[in-house]
């Protein structure tokens, strides 16, 4: 696989996993939440916290592939003073 | 009403095109030039580009004005609100946070159509794939200016190489037009067609090696216009979807330096130049994550044509991805 196709794979997989994380949450939220909690406040509260908790679990996940793809390519990173 | 929609996306193609030699000519007499820092030699580039993809989007939206009053109004009030904002700061820039407060306003016609026009503006309860129609009575109206300071600034950001914001984002709106067309918006398919006309006549003046910049009124007027018509056409989660590799390089940037900052006050650059124009991730670990960082971290030193096709190449996935959201949609519906 060419170094581009190997960006473009790498960096697709993990729009995919953001595009699934999106319908998941969702989903979570319209067949759990909304069902299960009365109370329309804490429905917004915990609705927008599963939201922000995909997000950040994608954020995450994409932040420590691309910082370990970045140790690998530059291994002896020089430190800033 | 098929004549019209392509009557306005010729006028917008044509009004791009033209326009576009006049406002370069100006730009570079009145001093509006900015530095190709990717290039050997560093050449001085004129700026201010997008101002004639704002006024293409304007004019191709007149023919439209008739048919929906309302909604193409709201479209071109929201656009040249975003397009006005990044005038401002590439005349006098402004920091991260301020500018971020005045893209929300941009999301103002849309709130105010929606409140006056209930009948021709619906918003709230967003269509989504599996689920369907959403209880989002609260959140909704919380995160709607949200739909429009994202996607300008997002797509503001991305815009680092010659050709990426025309091409990222008329990709994006040919997604968002097939959409529509699958979705039955004939509204979101015509201002889908004018927005990827108006960037279709502009991207020969900005593709490597770009004899133009957008300038920061380019990039916001396009990214408030791709929000204002998902936001018209009830296509949020395919906006969401299509924008995905803004997103995650907004994402990047804003988490890695600790907040909305201006470009220039980031001191550290997340890539290197190489004699040759070749591009390569900087190693310094101080050096903000972004999207280009990410591709070079993963590829090694790259063209910036090849960074560029790399991220046309993201954005078709997720545009196919958003086309698959809405193909779900229809089918759960």
């Amino acid at each position: 696989m060419s170094p581009v196709a190997k960006a473009i794979a790498v960096l697709a997989l993990l729009l995919t996993y953001a595009w699934l994380l999106a319908l998941l949450s969702l989903t979570f939220v319209e067949l759990v939440v909304m069902r299960c909690v009365a109370y329309s406040p804490l429905r917004t509260a915990i609705g927008l916290g599963v939201y922000a908790a995909s997000v950040v679990l994608w954020y995450g996940t994409a932040k420590l592939l691309l910082e370990r793809e970045l140790r690998k390519r530059c291994g002896s990173a020089t430190p800033t003073p | 009403m098929w004549a019209i929609a392509a009557a306005s996306a010729a006028a917008s193609f044509a009004c791009s095109y033209l326009l576009t030699p006049v406002v370069m000519r100006v730009a570079r007499s009145r001093g509006f030039v900015g530095v190709d820092v990717h290039k050997p030699g560093r050449p001085e580039v004129p700026t201010l580009g997008g101002i004639a993809v704002a006024l293409a989007i304007a004019v191709g939206c007149l023919p439209l004005a008739p048919l929906y009053p309302v909604q193409v109004a709201t479209f071109l009030l929201t656009t040249l609100i975003g397009a006005a904002t990044g005038l401002v700061d590439d005349l006098r820039p402004l920091s991260g946070y301020p500018k971020m407060i005045i893209t929300v306003v941009a999301s103002a016609p849309l709130i105010a159509a929606g409140y006056l026009f209930p009948s021709d503006v619906r918003l709230g309860r967003p269509l989504v794939p599996i689920m369907g129609r959403l209880r989002l009575t609260i959140v909704y109206w919380l995160l709607l200016p949200l739909a429009v300071a994202a996607p300008s600034n997002a797509v503001n950001m991305l815009e680092v190489f010659n050709g990426v914001m025309p091409i990222t984002c008329g990709i994006a709106a040919l997604s968002l037009a097939a959409s529509s067309a699958i979705a039955g918006s004939q509204l979101g398919l015509a201002l889908s067609l004018v927005l990827l006309a108006s960037l279709l006549g502009y991207l020969p003046y900005n593709k490597y090696p770009a004899r133009v910049f957008s300038g920061n009124v380019g990039s916001y007027a396009v990214g408030s216009a791709i929000g204002a018509l998902a936001v018209l056409s009830g296509l949020e989660f395919e906006l969401m979807i299509v924008l995905l590799p803004h997103v995650l390089n907004a994402l990047l940037v804003i988490l890695s330096v600790g907040g909305i900052k201006e470009r220039r006050s980031i001191r550290v650059r997340p890539i290197v130049v190489r004699p040759g124009g070749i591009l390569e991730a900087n190693p310094d670990p101080q050096a903000p994550m972004t999207l280009t960082r990410a591709i070079l971290a993963i590829s090694g030193p790259l063209r910036e044509p090849d960074i560029v096709k790399v991220m046309a190449a993201l954005e078709a996935w997720s545009a196919t991805l958003s086309l698959l959201s809405t193909v779900l949609k229809v089918v759960s519906a």
